[in-house]
């Protein structure tokens, strides 16, 4: 190989070198964009270069874990936003404060334990078994809509995570062709790769090098094939519809926004069940004693409230009026014994069986403290999985991201490179011309 | 040989810079939310998930508050009505003693006829009183006529209409008081024969009748009668004290549970403002640390 050879072969090094970092400059800013850097080899027999291909940096350990961290991020944030909304229900402005308005309605009969004739209180009662009883049905009312609303959410996600997982399977079939043509398919990788965490953030979903995507140990791309995910059951549950049939996911192995959101949902869920557990259980200890006694019109077995058959909120019984509180033990109207006993009720024990030997104040502290922890326990998950993710980021981005300090640091480096190699290039041509002259 | 210690140090692209400097502001920005909000509002604890167990445990707290409240308002309203029956009793004593005197005056054998009459007058008022003192009201409550609160319990001639019964008011310290009574338990019933109203109408009947034998028997009836209402006045003076000592006892438990509240859900002011001051110093720096870090760039050498 001649000099002239050699030294054009460290020009076109150099120039690529320079082509390849100004693509790295440009794209520093790109979000899943990997650095990419010139493959040189020797070329003949040594003496020049030869560009034998650009090689794109990958972290595929890195990459899995970070979608990992990432999806479990997602789904705790899911989780937080969900049952986050349904908590603030719970505290007095919220109009959920069950346990208070339980209790006001334990001091009214207290109050009218030592006044049974008194219409005043009697009407105050009446109001504060009004407002528990709406309680209940704001509560209720209110949690199912925090559900729903998170639930008509979901569909928008299968779609987002159904749209991506089919452009994974396109990106495959292009990154074949490009790969078999010889091209640079690193851009496609860096494609695939961000809709790949994208579709990890969304569903808990693991992919590999190959492009290929599985959630549970259930195909959702295979090389070129895609299959959808489907909402069904109310929302609840999610399929994957798979050429054989759909098949069921158990819940547990949804993760990501999707997952998340139906876990929060099934959590608010489950509060509302719990809270008409007691509230009902609560109120039939009320118009168990209320029915034994006598109101001032001396009418009697009157249940205060009405219940119903499967746990749900409570109303007012519409045949009760002031005169119909059930204060008297024995229909007179200065006794007010029963209603004396139903304000003890505040300090009973067991008074809900689901609740072991709890009060309803205490049954409602467990209830409020357990959620409280749900929702805690999701943000600080939320948060860590978030800081995992992001340090393992900050590790892939040193050996994927660009430095646009260190592209320049090389630009200068190809820089010499290519007044070297052009100046080898002019000695060549100075050698030839020196030795025509002296041949002449 | 000593060996000098590698530190590794990653590159750091860009894009993770940036990253990293925008999580970081994030996390300091909540940081300074949460202590501006304990700040705002006084309390660590606003929500479930900011504690669990003390929310819970506060809320069970709060729940106790109400009902020690309850008790206070429970006790101070008992309190009153015994003050009133303290206050009927007080009279009807000072007139059992009246009408003693005028018996005793009536029975030391001085005295004519018109006397005797004038004295029968006096002892009519008394017997009026003594009804009207039967049957006081609190409010619209006759507390005097057991549990049938709604009736005047005595008629004109101290006949005793009420019921037998009484009632009764539960606190948490299963201490328990009567707040009406049955009046035939304290002025008798002229009907049956027993108490004030019965001693007063035999009084009265002696003395319009000119029997001074009789006025002179009605007077151990008299006196056995002021025994009665001074012993439903020991009665109801240790009721007073029992509801003052409840609601003693209440106030004082309810500031325990207040200050177990606060210890709770109250935020410590002057750790929430240092968290403040460290959050926003945090803050500043990350916002300089970006700034400088542009500043320095090889971009800037280069130009």
């Amino acid at each position: 190989m001649s000099v002239s050879s050699i030294g054009l072969s460290g020009i076109r090094a150099a120039e690529a070198q320079l082509q390849t970092a100004a693509a790295n400059i440009a794209n520093a800013n790109v979000q899943g964009y990997s650095l990419e850097t010139v493959q040189l080899v020797p070329d003949g027999d040594g003496a020049g270069v030869r560009v034998s291909g650009i090689q794109r940096a990958s972290a595929p350990f890195l990459s899995r874990e970070i979608n990992a961290d990432s999806a479990s991020a997602a789904f705790n944030a899911a989780l937080f936003q969900v049952t986050n909304s349904a908590q603030a229900i719970l505290s007095p402005s919220g109009g959920g404060d069950i346990s208070g308005l339980l209790q006001n309605l334990f001091n009214m009969f207290e109050s009218l334990s030592a006044s049974p004739e008194d219409t005043v209180i009697r009407q105050q009662v009446v109001s504060a078994a009004q407002q528990f009883a709406d309680a209940s049905v704001i509560v209720t009312n209110s949690l199912r809509g925090v559900a729903e609303t998170s639930a008509a959410g979901l569909s928008e996600l299968v779609g987002e995570a159904n749209s991506a997982l089919r452009q994974v399977a396109d990106l495959n079939r292009q990154i074949a062709a490009v790969r078999s043509s010889g091209g640079n398919f690193g851009p496609l990788e860096d494609q695939r790769d961000q809709l790949i965490a994208t579709i990890a953030a969304l569903t808990g979903a693991e992919g590999d090098v190959q492009g290929d995507v599985s959630l549970g140990g259930i195909p959702l791309v295979s090389g070129t094939d895609s299959y959808s995910l489907v909402l069904t059951g109310s929302s609840s549950t999610i399929s994957i519809d798979l050429p054989g049939g759909p098949i069921q996911l158990p819940s547990e192995a949804i993760g990501g926004t999707i997952g998340g959101t139906l876990a929060g949902v099934e959590q608010v869920l489950s509060l509302a069940q719990k809270i008409n557990i007691l509230i009902d259980s609560t109120s039939a200890a009320i118009n168990s004693v209320h029915a034994s006694g006598f109101g001032l019109d001396g009418s009697s077995g009157n249940a205060l409230f009405t219940i119903p058959a499967t746990p749900g909120p409570i109303a007012i019984n519409s045949a009760i009026g002031p005169d119909q509180i059930a204060a008297s033990s024995r229909g007179m109207p200065g006794d007010g014994s029963n209603a004396g006993s139903i304000a003890r009720l505040s300090s009973q024990q067991g008074i809900a069986p689901a609740f072991g030997l709890s009060t309803a104040s205490q049954a409602w502290g467990q209830i409020v403290a357990a959620f409280g922890e749900v929702v805690k326990g999701a943000n600080d998950s939320s948060r860590q999985s978030q800081a995992a993710a992001q340090a393992l980021e900050n590790f892939r981005s040193s050996i994927t991201g660009v430095s646009i300090n260190e592209q320049l640091a090389l630009i200068l480096q190809y820089e010499n490179e290519l007044q070297a190699s052009g100046r080898v290039v002019a000695a060549a041509s100075d050698m030839i011309s020196f030795l025509i002259q002296t041949l002449q | 040989m000593r060996r000098a210690n590698l530190v590794s140090i990653e590159r750091m692209s860009d894009l993770a810079f940036g990253a990293a400097t925008v999580a970081a502001l994030n996390a300091a920005a909540a940081e300074l939310q949460t202590a501006q909000t304990q700040l705002a509002t006084g309390r660590r604890v606003n929500q479930p998930s900011d504690d669990p167990s003390a929310f819970g445990q506060a809320s069970v707290l709060t729940t106790m508050k109400s009902s020690l409240e309850e008790e206070i308002n429970q006790a101070n309203t008992a309190a009153s009505r015994l003050n009133v029956i303290s206050g009927a009793l007080e009279h009807a004593a000072n007139a059992i003693q009246q009408a003693i005197q005028i018996a005793e005056s009536a029975a030391n054998g001085t005295n004519n006829p018109q006397n005797l009459a004038d004295f029968g007058k006096a002892v009519e008022g008394i017997m009026e009183a003594m009804v009207g003192l039967g049957n006081t009201k609190d409010g619209n409550v006759y507390v005097f006529s057991g549990e049938a609160t709604d009736t005047p319990p005595f008629t004109a001639s101290g006949a005793y209409l009420g019921s037998s019964g009484a009632n009764v008011v539960d606190f948490f310290n299963q201490a328990s008081v009567k707040t009406t009574l049955a009046g035939s338990a304290v002025f008798g019933d002229s009907g049956a024969g027993t108490g004030i109203m019965s001693a007063l109408q035999s009084l009265l009947s002696a003395l319009n009748a000119g029997d001074q034998a009789g006025v002179r028997g009605a007077i151990p009836a008299l006196t056995g009668a002021l025994n009665q209402i001074g012993a439903v006045q020991a009665s109801v003076g240790a009721s007073i004290q029992v509801v003052e000592s409840v609601s003693s006892a209440a106030a004082t438990q309810s500031q325990q549970v207040d200050s177990k509240i606060s210890i709770l859900t109250d935020a410590d002011i002057a750790r929430v403002s240092a968290d403040a001051a460290l959050a926003g110093a945090k803050e500043q720096a990350l916002i300089a640390i970006a700034s400088q870090s542009r500043q320095i760039s090889l971009v800037n050498i280069l130009a």
